[in-house]
């Protein structure tokens, strides 16, 4: 039954899809991706609509969904990762259009935070409700449909899994803890056949950046405080930057291969310049050493670099 | 005037304790907070403080722990539950009117929890989110002020499961990987201020979390309706006989010592009971770096990878 019900929805969406010569790929495997509308999301949407896939795109926001919904290939999904309504409500839009799920791809996040003298908590449990709890609320719900297909989990992270600085702690915090979720549910998965894995951008063209800074004037105001001009020159050289940024189509390559490789990586790290490749490894290493420093297990340079080597050696014997 | 207050307060002090029994006093008596200090490693750090002279401001949540708290030497208990704004800002007026300063915070509190990502209830992740990130988070952002004053310390109990991650720990190991990065983003915010900033990651050791954690679900069990099954029994005592068999957290106040003393504290303390516990520690921050290297045309070689490490090593 569940067979015929999913050749039927192949044979719709080919007619449906007839028009502009799409590429299908893959027996049309379908993708949820959460915060589709702009950035990696959307490009990432773009790709795999491009491909042949068929994509349901996760947005908030009505104008975004009528502009998502016109890409061949894509369903637009009213999906707010806090909402478990909402959550509910496209589990059973997509039970209900009978081609399974392949793919979910947990891409929907929020920058923002602060130094932690100056930020009220609020702002960081804003931060945690999308990027933890909505990460979280989404793969519950949708774990069983990517099960039934023995498919995959992809979470978008960021090199701040692994890099922190002044002002980012609730950022770094909640792609820290992605690092941390990708382990878990790898393990938790692997048994059910699932491949579960985290793509970690660098700085990459999105909107996340302004969205942060337009969210903090939206708060402001509404306290009823002023925008200073040092604020709006701020956004404005934020602005500019991200403008400045890389598109992320090298971000959307490395979720293909999660998604479609017959061995998937657990971590992909994509950055656009070696320059952030050097911070992400460099970060790490220190904090090896420093996880190294105090107590008398501590192991020797000698004894690092065989680990080390041990561990490359596993790796390779893997591959 | 702020000099005269805290003579004043201190003269109050040493007339209402005439007679008390001379005891160690170190670094003129610095003050440290702890939150979570009823049991466990809390409560080691807190004994061993103040056994070493220092004065503890303990908190706990309980009355009966507040009392037996308060019965130390050198230790003055405070309620302090750290998802409660209310009882964080009680205990900055209480630290503010006893007028010895604060030299450290310990952010200790914490729960745990277990399960899988597929089973475990939002609530538990709220729970677990609310007091082992927001907390620190509430208590760090309340005591800054009094620490910046005295360019003092703030150290923060992570754990092992800051760098491990194993299926069923996600919501406890997401929490300690998030104060990895905290500590990290807090020691730059602080390090212009005359602040340090630490985190310890204590290995396998004597406490209540286990006990605690696996009480506060079969609590839940029992408010939703439901039965304890002779397996959810057996499990929770499983969690406590080996919890009991745990070695003493002796160590884990030893680093704290130095975290918040020494001259020149570490980033990090990894403290754990035995070899295995630093191997697996250490092997998975080198898999997890060598993951981290593996796609993209940045990737470095392997010797590459030994430059850099000796590199950190040199500093």
């Amino acid at each position: 039954m569940h067979l015929f019900i999913r050749c039927l929805a192949v044979l719709i969406s080919i007619a449906a899809f007839a028009g502009p010569s799409p590429v299908f790929a893959d027996e049309h495997k379908a993708i949820l991706i959460t915060g589709a509308s702009t950035g990696i999301g959307r490009n990432l949407a773009e790709t795999l609509a491009a491909n042949g896939y068929h994509v349901y795109a996760g947005a908030r926001k009505d104008e975004d969904l009528a502009d998502l919904d016109k890409i061949d290939n894509v369903t637009a999904v009213r999906l707010d990762v806090t909402k478990q309504d909402q959550v509910d409500a496209v589990v059973a839009q997509i039970e209900k259009d009978g081609g399974g799920l392949w793919g979910l791809v947990n891409n929907a996040g929020v920058g923002g935070g602060g130094n932690v003298l100056d930020t009220p908590i609020e702002n960081q449990s804003f931060v945690y409700a999308v990027n933890v709890e909505g990460v979280y609320r989404t793969t519950k719900a949708f774990a069983p449909l990517v099960m039934a297909s023995k498919g995959r989990i992809v979470t978008t992270g960021s090199i701040a899994g692994t890099l922190s600085w002044p002002g980012g702690s609730a950022y770094s915090g909640s792609k820290h803890w992605v690092e941390a979720y990708t382990d878990a549910l790898a393990g938790e998965m692997a048994p059910h056949g699932v491949s579960v894995s985290v793509v970690e951008p660098g700085n990459y063209k999105s909107r996340i950046r302004r969205s942060s800074w337009q969210r903090a004037f939206e708060q402001m105001e509404a306290a009823g405080e002023d925008i200073t001009e040092e604020m709006k020159q701020a956004y404005e050289a934020t602005a500019s930057r991200e403008l400045s940024y890389k598109e992320p189509d090298e971000v959307s390559a490395a979720f293909m291969h999660a998604l479609f490789d017959e061995k998937p990586l657990l971590r992909y790290v994509v950055v656009p310049n070696e320059g952030e490749q050097e911070r992400t490894i460099q970060t790490k290493i220190s904090e090896l050493v420093q996880l190294n420093t105090w107590g008398p297990y501590s192991y020797s340079r000698d004894e690092l670099i065989e680990l080390l080597d041990a561990a490359i050696e596993a790796n390779q014997v893997k591959e | 005037m702020k000099a005269f207050l805290q003579f004043a307060a201190l003269t109050a002090i040493l007339v209402l304790q005439p007679f008390a029994p001379q005891s160690a006093v170190a670094d003129d008596q610095k003050a440290v907070l702890i939150t979570g200090a009823s049991t466990g490693i809390g409560r080691n750090m807190a004994e061993r403080l103040a056994a070493d002279g220092y004065f503890v401001y303990a908190g706990a949540r309980k009355e009966k722990d507040l009392e037996e708290l308060d019965a130390i030497e050198n230790v003055r208990a405070v309620r302090l539950d750290v998802t409660s704004q209310e009882q964080v800002d009680a205990a900055v007026a209480v630290i503010r009117e006893e007028g010895r300063g604060l030299w450290g915070l310990v952010n200790n509190a914490g729960v745990a929890t277990s399960g899988p990502v597929a089973d475990l209830e939002d609530s538990d992740l709220d729970f677990v989110l609310n007091v082992n990130v927001n907390g620190v988070v509430r208590v760090t952002r309340a005591f800054i002020p009094l620490i910046v004053e005295s360019k003092g310390r703030i150290v923060t109990t992570g754990s092992i499961s800051g760098i491990l991650s194993s299926p069923g720990s996600s919501a406890y190991s997401m929490s300690k990987h998030a104060m990895e990065a905290f500590t990290d983003s807090l020691a730059r915010e602080m390090e212009p201020l005359g602040v340090h900033v630490s985190v310890i990651e204590p290995g396998s050791y004597k406490s209540r979390i286990r006990r605690t954690t696996v009480a506060r679900i079969a609590k839940n069990i029992e408010a939703s309706g439901n039965e304890l099954t002779d397996e959810i029994r057996a499990r929770m005592k499983a969690a406590a006989e080996r919890e009991v068999t745990l070695k003493e957290p002796d160590e884990v106040s030893e680093a704290a010592l130095h975290a918040l003393f020494s001259e020149a504290p570490h980033r990090r303390y990894m403290v754990v009971p035995n070899e295995e516990e630093a191997n697996l520690t250490i092997r998975k921050a080198i898999e997890e770096l060598l993951q981290l290297n593996t796609w993209g045309p940045y990737s470095y070689s392997r010797d590459e990878l030994v430059q850099m490490l000796d590199e950190a090593l040199a500093e």
